[in-house]
C-alpha cells in the first residue's frame, strides 16, 4: 500500500498534500509514535556514513520534541506533520530509503504555504543546527573545532 | 559613590568614553547601566562545541523591547533586491518589508553594542559632515573633520586600532596606534578581483590587535567577532574606556539599572534620575550634570518618557524634533562559491574595505555614498551550521557530501550605504505596548526613499561584479535592507546642530533646552555618512563633549 502511495508521490504531492497543516483536525498524535517519526525523519535527512554518525545517534529528534514542548507553534507543527505521514504514507519505518527520499524530495519541492513544505523546512533547519553544533558531525570536515582558543592565524601567512 | 561630578546613562560605546576622559580630567563619575556586565573569557562561547548555536550569548535583559512600524508595501521595480539564499530560496514572502530577527541589533550591557560588534573602526568622510552645504540635502554637522581629528587620534590610541597608511580623504595627523592585519585568503581574492574592475581595497581600518598592545593579546583570526571576543583583543568599550576609567578609581558602575525618568525642573534643569534595579525597586540619584547615552533608539525614548507640566511634549522636545531625523541601516550582501577553497572561515571578519564610492557624490543619480567590504566571516559564514541552514540546500547523504566540500568556499561581498533622513523614519513612543516596567516602548518607524533603493541597487551592482571576477560560478545568498528592517547602525534621533529649531543638542552634545543635560550617543549625528560604521565617531564626539563638560563642571564647582 505505502508502495503503491509512493510509486506516484509527485502526483500524490501536489494533489491532496497541499494543505495548511493549521487545518489539520488537532486529533492528539501518541508521543512514541512522534519520536519515532522524527527520528526516522531526520535520520533521512542526514544519513550516517563512513566519517559521520546519522542524525538520531546525535539526538537530534529528541532535542527537536524538547524544543517543541517549550513552543507551542512548533509543538503544532510537528504533531501535524506527523499524523499527516502517518496519514499519507502510514509508517515511516515501512519506507525504504528510495521511498524515504523520493518522500523528503517532494516535500521540499511543496508550495511554501503548505504544511509538508512546512513541516520539512522547520525540521531540516532545526535538524542540522543540532546536528552540526556536535563535534561527531565535524570529522572529515575542515571546520573540526571551535575557532577558539586557538583561532586561524595561520590565514595571513598562507602563500 | 554618594556625589559623582557627572552622572552617565548607559555603558556603551558613547558613555564608556564619556566616562573615560571625564575620569582622566579627576572628576567622579557613576554609569547606570541597564543591562548586565560580561566577562569575555567566561561569557563568550568561541571555544566551546556550542558556539554556532550560542552565536552572542544574550543574558537575560541583555536585550531591549521595542516596537515597529516598518511594514510597507515593497516597491515591486524594485524586486530584484530581494533577499534569498539556496536553501530556501526568496526569504521574505510577505510582500511586505518586515523585520528580520532582533531588526535594531543591540546589546544592553556594560559595553552597550560594541561588546557584539565586529569593531570595524571608521573616521567619517569629511565631504558626508556637510551634506546641506554642498548637495542641498540631509543636515550639516556644527564641526568640521578638523574638530574631531584629535579625538579620533585619542580614540584609536585608546582603543588600539590597526590601519594602513593609505588614508584618503581622511586626512590624519599621526599613523594608526598599529599596524594593518595582513589580509585572509578570501579578502585577497576579493580585492584582486576588484583590482581587475578598476577597483582599488585597502586594510580595513579595525578595532582588533594586530599586535600584544595595553596588557591585551593580538588576535588569532578566529573569524567571529560579532559573538564576542573571549581573548579581549577587541577593542569593545569594556575591555577599553571602561576598564581604564574603572582603574581610576573615579568611576562607579551600577549595571542591571534601568533610568526610567530624567526628573526635571521647570526651567528644564535635570535635578536627578528615577532608577529602577533588577529588583524592582525605585530610587532617585542627583548629581550637577547628566549625561545620556542610551542609544540612538533608548535615547529619545526616556526623553519622551520624561514630560513634565512643562515640558509635556517631554523633555529636550520643544521644537519636536527628538526622535526625529532617525537613520538606519542600508545594507546589501551577496554571497557567492569558489572551486578552490579559500578557507574563507578563517580570518579577521571585514578585514578589507574599497572607499572609491564614499564620497556623497560618488553614485551616479544620488546624493550620498557608500563603502564596500569582504563580508564572509562577518555575515556568519564561519562554520557548519551556518552553511547548511542558507547556502549549502539538500538533504541526505548528498547533503553532508556537498556540506564537506563546500565549507571554506563561500565568498561574500557587502555594501553599506549612506541613509538620509526622511519624514516617515522616526523613533516615537508606541501608544500602546509598554514594558515590564509599565514604560511605553519606543517604536521604531523607517521608511526607505527612492535614493535608498538607487543606492542598494549599485551595491547590488558592485558585489556580484565583484564576486563574478574572482571566479564565482553561482551566487547562494544575498540579503537587503530593501524587504528586511536589519540595523545595527542607528543614528539621528536626537541630532545636534548650531539651530535650536532643528535640532536637539548643541556642537558640544549639550541639549538647547537643559542646560545640564548632554547626550554623547549616535543619536546625535546629523548625517550617516557613506557607510562608515560609527562607533569610532561617536568614541571621539563624546571624548569632545567630555572635555567641554570637564570645564563646565570646574564653573559649576567654583559658582
Ligand atoms: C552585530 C553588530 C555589529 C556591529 N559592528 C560595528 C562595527 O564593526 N563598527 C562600528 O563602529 N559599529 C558597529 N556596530 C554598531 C555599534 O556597536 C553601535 O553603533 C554603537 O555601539 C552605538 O553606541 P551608542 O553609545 O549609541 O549605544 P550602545 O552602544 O547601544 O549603548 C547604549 C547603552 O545604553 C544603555 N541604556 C539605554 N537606555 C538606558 C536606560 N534607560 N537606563 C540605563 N541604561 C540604558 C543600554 O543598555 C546600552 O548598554 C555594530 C553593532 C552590532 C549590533
Ligand atoms: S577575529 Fe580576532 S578580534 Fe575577532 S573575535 Fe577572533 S580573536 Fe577576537
Amino acid at each position: 500500500m505505502v508502495a503503491a502511495a509512493l510509486a506516484g508521490v509527485g502526483g500524490l504531492l501536489f494533489g491532496a498534500w497541499i494543505f495548511p497543516v493549521k487545518l489539520l483536525a488537532a486529533q492528539p498524535v501518541a508521543n512514541r509514535s512522534i519520536d519515532e517519526t522524527l527520528r526516522i525523519f531526520v535520520d533521512a535527512l542526514l544519513p550516517a556514513d563512513d566519517l559521520t554518525p546519522a542524525a538520531s545517534a546525535l539526538e537530534v529528534h529528541t532535542q527537536i520534541v524538547k524544543d517543541a514542548e517549550q513552543d507551542p507553534a512548533l509543538k503544532e507543527l510537528v504533531s501535524a506533520g506527523c499524523q499527516w505521514l502517518e496519514q499519507s504514507v502510514g509508517s515511516l519505518a515501512a519506507l525504504d530509503s528510495d521511498q524515504l527520499e523520493r518522500l523528503l524530495q517532494a516535500m521540499s519541492e511543496a508550495d511554501w504555504d503548505s504544511g509538508p513544505k512546512n513541516f520539512f523546512y522547520q525540521i531540516r533547519d532545526r535538524a542540522v543546527t543540532y546536528y552540526y553544533a556536535d563535534p561527531r558531525a565535524w570529522v572529515g570536515s575542515v571546520i573540526n573545532r571551535p575557532p577558539q582558543p586557538m583561532g586561524y592565524p595561520e590565514i595571513i601567512n598562507f602563500k | 559613590m554618594t556625589h559623582p561630578d557627572v552622572i552617565i546613562i548607559g555603558a556603551g560605546a558613547g558613555g564608556a568614553a564619556t566616562a573615560w576622559r571625564l575620569v582622566q580630567q579627576g572628576l567622579n563619575v557613576l554609569i547606570v547601566e541597564a543591562g548586565p556586565r560580561y566577562e569575555p573569557a567566561r561569557d563568550y562561547k568561541l571555544h566551546t562545541a556550542r558556539w554556532e548555536l550560542e552565536r552572542f550569548p544574550f543574558k537575560p535583559a541583555a536585550q531591549g523591547q521595542h516596537s515597529f512600524d516598518v511594514n510597507v508595501p515593497l516597491a515591486p521595480q524594485w524586486d530584484a533586491l530581494h533577499s534569498w539564499n539556496a536553501v530556501v530560496g526568496r526569504l521574505n514572502r510577505s510582500g511586505e518589508r518586515i523585520v528580520a530577527d532582533a531588526g535594531y541589533h543591540h546589546v544592553r550591557g556594560v559595553g552597550g553594542s560594541t561588546l557584539h560588534y565586529s569593531g570595524e573602526s571608521h573616521r567619517l568622510h569629511p565631504q558626508s559632515m556637510q551634506l546641506r552645504k554642498q548637495f542641498g540635502v540631509g543636515a550639516d554637522w556644527p564641526l568640521s573633520y578638523a574638530d574631531l581629528e584629535p579625538y579620533y587620534q585619542i580614540a584609536e590610541k585608546l582603543v588600539g586600532v590597526a590601519g594602513s597608511a593609505d588614508a584618503g580623504a581622511r586626512w590624519r595627523s599621526e599613523p594608526y596606534p598599529l599596524p594593518a592585519h595582513p589580509l585572509c585568503k578570501a579578502s585577497r581574492c576579493i580585492s584582486d578581483a576588484a583590482r581587475s574592475l578598476g577597483m582599488h581595497w585597502q586594510a580595513n581600518s579595525r578595532a582588533a590587535l594586530s599586535q600584544p598592545y595595553d596588557n591585551r593579546p593580538a588576535c588569532n583570526y578566529c573569524g567571529n567577532c560579532s559573538y564576542g571576543c573571549p581573548i579581549g583583543d577587541k577593542g569593545s568599550a569594556d575591555v577599553t574606556f571602561i576598564r581604564h576609567a574603572l582603574a581610576s578609581g573615579h568611576c562607579t558602575i551600577m549595571s542591571d539599572t534601568q533610568v526610567t525618568r530624567l526628573v526635571s525642573n521647570s526651567a528644564g534643569r535635570i535635578t536627578g534620575i528615577e532608577i529602577t534595579n533588577s529588583k524592582k525597586s525605585i530610587s532617585v540619584l542627583e548629581a550637577p550634570i547628566v549625561v545620556l547615552a542610551g542609544g540612538a533608539v533608548e535615547t529619545p525614548r526616556l526623553l519622551l518618557n520624561s514630560a513634565t507640566k512643562a515640558f509635556s511634549k517631554g523633555l529636550a522636545n520643544g521644537n519636536g524634533q527628538v526622535g526625529r531625523n532617525f537613520m538606519d541601516s542600508l545594507t546589501w550582501v551577496s554571497t557567492g562559491m569558489v572551486d578552490t577553497s579559500l578557507d574563507s572561515f578563517k580570518g579577521l571578519p571585514a578585514d578589507a574595505i574599497c572607499w572609491d564610492y564614499n564620497a556623497p557624490d560618488s553614485i551616479p543619480d544620488v546624493v550620498g555614498g557608500c563603502r564596500l567590504t569582504s563580508a564572509t566571516q562577518e555575515i556568519g559564514l564561519t562554520g557548519s551550521i551556518n552553511y547548511a541552514r542558507r547556502i549549502v540546500p539538500g538533504f541526505g547523504a548528498k547533503f553532508k557530501q556537498d556540506m564537506r566540500a563546500s565549507l571554506g568556499h563561500a565568498l561574500s561581498v557587502s555594501g553599506f550605504g549612506e541613509m538620509l533622513p526622511n519624514e516617515d523614519t522616526r523613533i516615537d513612543l508606541d501608544p500602546s505596548q509598554r514594558d515590564a516596567l509599565g514604560l511605553p516602548l519606543a517604536r521604531i518607524r523607517s521608511r526607505l526613499t527612492e535614493a535608498d533603493f538607487k543606492r542598494l541597487r549599485f551595491m547590488a551592482d558592485k558585489c556580484r561584479g565583484i564576486l563574478k571576477a574572482a571566479g564565482t560560478k553561482t551566487l547562494v545568498e544575498e540579503f537587503s535592507t530593501y524587504d528586511y528592517f536589519s540595523a545595527a547602525h542607528v543614528f539621528g534621533s536626537c541630532r545636534m546642530g548650531d539651530n535650536s529649531q532643528d535640532s536637539v543638542v548643541n556642537a558640544f552634545g549639550r541639549a538647547h533646552e537643559c542646560e545640564n543635560l548632554y547626550i554623547t550617543d549616535a543619536s546625535i549625528f546629523p548625517s550617516t555618512g557613506g557607510g562608515e560604521a560609527p562607533s569610532l565617531t561617536i568614541f571621539a564626539l563624546a571624548l569632545r563633549t567630555a572635555d567641554h563638560i570637564a570645564g563646565e563642571a570646574v564653573r559649576l564647582k567654583q559658582a
